[in-house]
């Protein structure tokens, strides 16, 4: 499947289409979570700024949100 | 038939009517008074009887007050979208404020008892007028305890948020505070003096965090200005 997030989208909108990844940006102490510059920011300069791996960080990210995913076509 | 006014993002997006279904929302904003204020021209001042809820259309108004020893302190900037007066309407009371255009504006507002009315009929609009309300406290709440407590550096650093929430605008080379800023009104909203805050942006700018010209601030390390506002830790760890 197409991988949907993308370093390219803003922190804040995909804070606000995929709540379930919020635990893992804390997990990593970022401050995203609520930031007025999380609307400014893509996903690759927080990246960036937090020194992360790329390909580890997005492999968290879908791992939260595909439980949720499953749940969804189950029902 | 429904004016184009009516259906700009800023008032279907707005405080008060977020959420409302579009006849509610055309009939609410059809009984408003509309009236621009020119750039520099003030729609009230301070110690006016306030009788009147406000809704920005268009533009940006500045709310400032003067405190008893002639100094001018910038209670905050309004954005489209943003409600105001709310509280010292609903309570007849004088207004607590003078109110600003610093550019080109467009008001919405409606008398108490309209507006009390409204409320009645459309509880949507009682509810969001209450967030606005509460939405206004919260902030307040924050500021009274930055000002109790926090150092000079910090409180510019959280007026810059602030407005960058309210008014940002990312560009190429990092994100514009999209207003006509001073330092003097950066003083003015952070409670310090005019050279106090000359000097932590000259800083700031030398550092590479921003750069400001006349009326401008843009900001260049966003990331580095969160830390300083909510006192984190420079270098975070990377996650090896």
């Amino acid at each position: 499947m197409e991988r949907q997030i993308t370093p390219h989208l803003m922190v804040a909108d995909v804070l606000a289409r995929w709540p379930e990844v919020i635990p893992v940006f804390i997990h990593h102490r970022m401050a995203c979570v609520g930031c007025s510059m999380a609307a400014f920011e893509t996903l690759g300069d927080a990246l960036s700024i937090y020194g992360l791996e790329a390909e580890a960080f997005f492999i968290q990210l879908e791992k939260a949100i595909q439980p949720c995913t499953l749940r969804q076509e189950e029902q | 038939m429904t004016e184009p006014v009516y259906d700009q993002p800023a008032l279907v997006e707005s405080e008060f009517l977020q959420g409302l279904p579009a006849q509610d929302r055309v009939a609410i904003l059809g009984v408003a008074q509309r009236r621009p204020v020119e750039r520099d021209h003030f729609l009230l001042r301070q110690g006016d009887p306030a009788d009147r809820v406000y809704l920005l259309a268009q533009g940006r108004l500045r709310l400032s007050t003067v405190t008893t020893d002639g100094q001018e302190v910038i209670v905050r900037y309004v954005a489209p979208g943003e409600g105001f007066g709310v509280a010292a309407a609903l309570k007849d009371i004088t207004y607590p404020v003078s109110i600003e255009a610093v550019e080109n504006s467009l008001v919405m507002s409606w008398d108490r008892a309209t507006f009390a009315q409204l409320m009645e009929r459309y509880p949507r609009l009682a509810m969001q007028a209450m967030q606005t309300l509460a939405f206004r406290m919260r902030e307040m709440q924050d500021r009274v305890r930055e000002l109790q407590t926090e150092r000079v550096e910090r409180r510019i650093a959280r007026a810059l948020l602030r407005l960058v929430r309210q008014t940002g605008r990312k560009v190429e080379t990092g994100v514009l505070i999209d207003l006509p800023l001073t330092r003097q009104d950066l003083a003015e909203m952070t409670g310090t003096t005019l050279y106090t805050v000359s000097r932590v942006l000259s800083q700031w700018e030398q550092a590479g965090l921003v750069e400001s010209g006349r009326e401008r601030v843009l900001i260049r390390a966003p990331h580095r200005l969160v830390t300083i506002a909510e006192d984190l830790p420079p270098q975070p760890t990377p996650d090896k």
